[in-house]
């Protein structure tokens, strides 16, 4: 351990990190503990503040709406998952291998969907998806694929969301994964080649436990990622529409605690759903550590 | 092996056409008239009879330059602010020893991982209550103290050698002047990296920007994108692409000029804590 230089004051530190106290205090740890006070309080009516217990966490218990929502927000997790990570892990080994043409060109293009914000994507692939003869249902027609109704069907909307999120983050996942082959170093392929391993087996043996701990924080990241889901669903498929169809915890959250002012129960859904989130981030680490030894 | 090379390029036109398409099409379909735009079919690539009108009606009946200003400005300050208070705090727990350190370093790895759901409501409140409602603090200032920053901070300045901050002392400078001409101009990669990261979910960011903003002369791209135009222009595709496309294209600009910052920046996350 090295010591401090004894000329530095030792108010130094407490200087440099004040900026980020006072920040970090006012809009997070007051919050935080406020929003415990919030929780247990009944907000909704004109002038109705009142000290309910653990009531706003009883009703949630019972609100069909918020499990159905808090269900398809673990369907879209799922979903992004399996769906993104297969996919954006294939495009690294394609864009990853030696002697690849326009190699940077490659990467850039398949990138350049993780820049553009939800809303915005939202908005075009509004018309994309489009409400009859919409272009993504042009092109699928020329494969033989049946229309489907992307935006309005209640069977499909969560798929749309899906795919959407597929075509805004495999190439953030991408470059995640490349990342982490760049890390592998190119003698054990050698060696597993001199033991005779083939092209499936190197992958097996080298490649996917080379690469697991990204994936770990890929799974993490997007499931925490995935709860927060708002723009989307608020936007492309037009409020959580139709009906409830693609009503994601959040899109619920906002709309009993800000369109209908019953700002104690939203911030009671939030410590639910921090909770729930907690239980699957901790099975996801057991399951990810487990597979890693 | 000439197989798997036709099967790498084939499968990457693929994608690479996925990835850009949804692109061209809006940036066709904003040069589009109405009526061609409503015909059944795919549609020409090139229009058939190209126009601007829509951006026209983008900048004269929504003031959308004004959005356009709003949001970098917002972007910017944002992004310099976050990342400036995120090198200090870094800098205090990477270089000094003093006591409550490890308290504040708990603290901060602590509530990283929280889920945005559990402070949207009582920030809310607290927001109202420091009267920061439809201003551009609103949204700068609850996001600015990220422990995320400080940790990235601390690994990186951690690595700065203790012997040139020993040396600049011995030649009399002050602990702020270190920081400022010795320290940071050595980690500006880092520092390029955290501010795009911070400046790029500053400009998409959809949710908090519509719960602060109420005047829609303060609106932000993403809200006005969503709201106003989508209101005005329900019937005018066209001038709905012209719009997203206004607002994307500043971010891919940056992004083909600064390729590897922007890489660098967005993967921060896999750096080991």
């Amino acid at each position: 351990m090295k010591r401090p230089w004894r000329g530095a004051p030792a108010a130094a530190p407490w200087c440099f990190l004040a900026p980020f106290l006072a920040l970090f205090a006012t809009f997070t740890l007051y919050p935080l503990a406020y929003s415990v006070y919030l929780a247990l309080r009944q907000s909704v009516g004109p002038g109705v503040d009142l000290y309910v217990g653990g009531d706003n966490f009883a009703r949630l218990l019972r609100d069909e709406v918020f499990w159905g929502a808090l269900g398809r927000t673990a369907y879209f997790a799922a979903g992004s998952i399996l769906g993104q990570l297969p996919l954006a892990l294939g495009l690294a080994l394609l864009v990853n291998q030696r002697r690849l043409w326009l190699r940077g060109l490659w990467r850039t293009t398949l990138f350049l969907p993780v820049l553009v914000g939800a809303a915005f994507i939202a908005v075009g692939f509004r018309l994309i998806f489009g409400v009859q003869d919409g272009v993504l249902n042009q092109l699928l027609g020329r494969f033989g694929v049946p229309a489907l109704d992307w935006l309005r069907d209640p069977d499909v909307v969560l798929n749309t969301l899906v795919l959407t999120g597929v075509w805004m983050f495999t190439g953030f996942n991408m470059v995640y994964f490349l990342a982490g082959l760049q890390g592998i170093p190119g003698e054990l392929y050698e060696a597993a080649a001199i033991d005779g391993a083939g092209p499936w087996q190197r992958f097996r043996a080298v490649t996917l436990p080379g690469i697991w701990p990204i994936a770990a924080f890929l799974i993490t990241a997007s499931t925490i990622g995935s709860f927060g889901l708002f723009d989307l669903p608020w936007v492309l498929t037009d409020r959580g529409g139709p009906g409830r169809a693609s009503t994601t915890v959040m899109v619920y959250l906002y709309e009993r605690g800000f369109l209908a002012g019953d700002i104690g129960y939203a911030a009671a859904m939030g410590w639910l759903v921090t909770l729930v989130l907690l239980i699957i981030a901790l099975v996801q680490l057991r399951v990810t550590r487990a597979r890693a030894d | 092996m000439r197989v798997s090379r036709l099967a790498t390029y084939g499968l990457l036109i693929l994608a690479g056409g996925l990835s850009l398409g949804p692109f061209l099409w809006m940036l066709s379909g904003s040069f589009k008239t109405q009526a061609e735009l409503m015909q059944p079919g795919l549609g020409r690539v090139i229009p058939a009879a190209p126009t601007t009108a829509n951006y026209a009606r983008l900048f004269s009946q929504v003031p959308f330059l004004t959005y356009l200003v709003n949001t970098a400005f917002v972007a910017s300050v944002t992004a310099l602010l976050t990342t400036l208070v995120s090198a200090l705090g870094g800098y205090a727990l990477a270089k000094y020893r003093f006591r409550g350190q490890g308290a504040v370093t708990t603290l901060v790895l602590g509530t990283m991982l929280l889920p945005g759901v559990v402070l949207l409501a009582p920030l809310f409140r607290v927001t109202l209550a420091l009267g920061l409602i439809d201003s551009f603090w609103g949204l700068v200032l609850p996001g600015a103290a990220s422990g995320f920053g400080v940790l990235i901070m601390r690994q990186y300045l951690g690595a700065v050698p203790d012997a040139l901050l020993d040396s600049g002392r011995l030649d009399g400078a002050g602990e702020g002047r270190i920081f400022w001409s010795i320290v940071l101009p050595l980690v500006r990669p880092i520092l390029s990296a955290l501010v795009i990261f911070t400046f790029l979910g500053a400009w998409n960011a959809y949710l908090w920007p519509m719960i602060v903003l109420r005047d829609e002369s303060n609106y932000l791209l993403t809200v006005a994108v969503t709201n106003v135009v989508a209101a005005i222009h329900q019937q005018e595709y066209g001038v709905a692409l012209g719009g997203t496309l206004v607002s994307i294209a500043p971010i891919i600009v940056l992004f083909l000029a600064l390729q590897r910052e922007f890489i660098e920046g967005l993967t921060l996350g896999a750096v080991k804590q």
